[in-house]
């Protein structure tokens, strides 16, 4: 018995996908849940290290190991650093939508999400990068977003937890593609720490990084030896770090190291597995939550 | 014999010194916000839940054929039904389906009453769905009432696993009598939530803590298989499919299997086994 909707192959006949993916969230990060803290210069200039150092520091491990990568930025950043979000765009990666602000969304009315949406595209032409994809920037899926995307020609998502396969998402005009992710690999989840204000809330102690890569490449060999997909998030903020970077170089490393793992960009995945793919298997969890609900569509 | 307040020393079948139970809560996306409601607005969370019967479990069930182990599903009733092929496929593997409320409710929230109609609803699926209904019992989450130990004896329930007041078996004295419930009690530290589970949204855990690096969790449930075999207890896990049902997380439940096996003297079997066993080595006073 093995997991439902393995496919077997990926493109080219590998035998696992691997997606790496960063979060561009600069100070949107803090501010978007937190306005009350604008102004805590010390803390917010955590944040704008990724955009000081860390993009670029990024963007030079990720071309010296030769592997692909996929950046969501929510609309706001945009706004405010155009010229980083080219630097990444003129880098070869890929660039999806997240959102307008780090707010959640799930309880926007559907007009003000169509504006929030159409707010955050007109940033992205302004500075003429495509955006193809979606990832929630943080929070809940809100009912009737996957029309509101494929209206404005997003075709696939990475927002869902769970999982090692991709999915799909129904609307009534379409279906999106979902690459989900899982708080394992996520920088954020092991690293962020800030004293005042508290992150996280309790304080935990900052992760041991041969914990983590340890984690993280568990993960990767054991998903690789079933033949599933393996996504990585990471923030600029976060992961590039002098000492995370050479974590990052180790980790590199083994992905380009695994024959028969493919590294894949967000849009390449979906858009082979949307013509691949047609149909999910039988319980597959967001089936048997429409079914549960009556609803079609999400 | 057991003692007056239902514990004693167990002798284990076969010349076993202890034994073990692999045992997974098997809770998808039933709990509170399914409960509430509001988990109908929450497809991500959904999913999370979901991922357990869809994803990780036919991932473990591959696990403990390879280690040819035998194991127990706490199932909340509303899981079978929705699941029904996966949750009969791991009946048919030889595992043990056993109750886990109907939505994984929380027992102390439930009057007597409902209590009764919680399990009463959940055994008539388990016979319709799996053929049988469950002689053992997991309180869902939290606690139970004062009256929930009656009704499970009264229903012919042989053991409930939702205690943590010791490291062997031991039979339920109600109203001052011995009883024929069985508690095969476990241990938060070998629960997955305490090491590896992180959820957001609502945060889990709430301080926002990280997940544990794998060699180490795992090492720590080494440790206390060796801990268990000295005592000659029965050591009980506490596993989420959900939680511990990754790629990479499921290799650990094969070591430990595998450990458990190859250490020669542990009795691993169901929760089921070990409860009829405790029964049939001990008399009732």
């Amino acid at each position: 018995m093995t997991v439902p909707g393995l496919p077997g192959r990926w493109p080219g006949g590998a035998r696992s996908v691997a997606v790496v993916t960063v979060d561009l969230q600069a100070d949107r990060a803090v501010l978007g849940p937190h306005p009350e803290y604008a102004g805590l210069d010390k803390t917010l200039s955590t944040a704008r290290y990724g955009l000081r150092h860390g993009v670029d520091a990024l963007l030079d491990r990720l071309d010296r190991a030769g592997v692909p990568s996929t950046w969501f930025v929510p609309g706001t950043v945009v706004a405010e650093h155009p010229q980083v979000v080219c630097r990444v765009r003129d880098a070869g990666a890929a660039v999806g939508l997240q959102g307008w602000d780090v707010v959640p969304l799930h309880d926007t009315d559907p007009d003000a999400l169509a504006v929030l949406l159409d707010r955050a595209l007109a940033e992205f032409e302004r500075a003429r990068v495509t955006a193809d994809g979606f990832r929630l920037p943080c929070g809940e899926w809100p009912l009737d977003l996957a029309d509101a995307l494929l209206a404005r020609g997003i075709a696939w998502s990475s927002s869902f937890v769970s999982g090692e396969l991709p999915f799909r998402i129904p609307g009534t005009i379409g279906e999106l593609v979902e690459l989900p992710f899982h708080w394992t690999m996520n920088d954020r989840q092991a690293f962020e720490w800030n004293f005042a204000p508290a992150m996280p809330a309790g304080h935990a102690r900052i992760a041991a990084y041969d914990d983590v890569l340890d984690n993280w490449l568990t993960e990767f060999h054991a998903t690789h030896d079933e033949g599933g997909m393996w996504v990585l998030t990471m923030h600029p903020e976060i992961m590039a770090t002098p000492g995370r970077l050479v974590v990052l170089d180790e980790l590199l490393r083994e992905l380009r190291g695994q024959s028969g793992c493919r590294l894949m960009t967000g849009p390449e995945l979906a858009r082979w597995w949307a013509d691949s793919h047609p149909h999910d298997p039988p319980g597959q969890p967001l089936s048997v939550f429409l079914g549960a609900t009556g609803r079609t569509h999400l | 014999m057991s003692r007056p307040d239902g514990t004693g020393p167990v002798h284990w079948p076969g010349g076993a010194g202890s034994a073990a139970v692999l045992a997974f809560d098997l809770d998808g996306p039933t709990g509170r916000a399914m409960i509430d409601g509001s988990l109908w607005r929450r497809p991500i969370r959904f999913a999370q839940g979901g991922y357990g019967p869809f994803a990780a479990l036919p991932r473990l069930l591959d696990t403990l054929a390879r280690t040819n182990t035998r194991a127990t599903f706490f199932t909340p009733a509303w899981v079978v039904e929705h699941w029904p092929a996966a949750v009969l496929g791991a009946a048919a593997a030889g595992h043990e389906i056993a109750h886990h409320g109907y939505q994984h409710e929380r027992f102390l929230d439930l009057t007597p009453d409902q209590q009764a109609e919680v399990i009463d609803r959940s055994q008539e699926i388990f016979r319709s769905v799996l053929g049988r209904p469950a002689t053992g019992f997991r309180t869902p989450t939290g606690d139970w009432s004062p009256e929930t130990r009656g009704l499970l004896a009264a229903r012919g329930f042989r053991y409930s696993s939702s205690l943590r007041d010791g490291h062997t078996p031991y039979r339920h004295v109600i109203d001052g009598r011995i009883t024929d419930l069985v508690e095969i009690p476990a241990r938060v530290d070998l629960d997955d939530y305490a090491h590896l589970a992180y959820f957001r949204d609502p945060d889990f855990p709430s301080g926002g803590d990280r997940i544990a690096g794998y060699r180490g969790v795992l090492a720590s449930w080494l440790r206390e298989i060796e801990g268990f075999r000295r005592v000659g207890g029965c050591l009980i896990t506490t596993f989420h499919p959900q939680v511990i049902g990754t790629p990479g997380r499921a290799r650990l439940v094969g070591e430990l299997a595998n450990s458990l096996h190859t250490a020669g003297d542990v009795w691993v079997t169901t929760a089921e086994d070990v409860a009829a066993h405790v029964l049939s080595t001990w008399e009732a006073r």
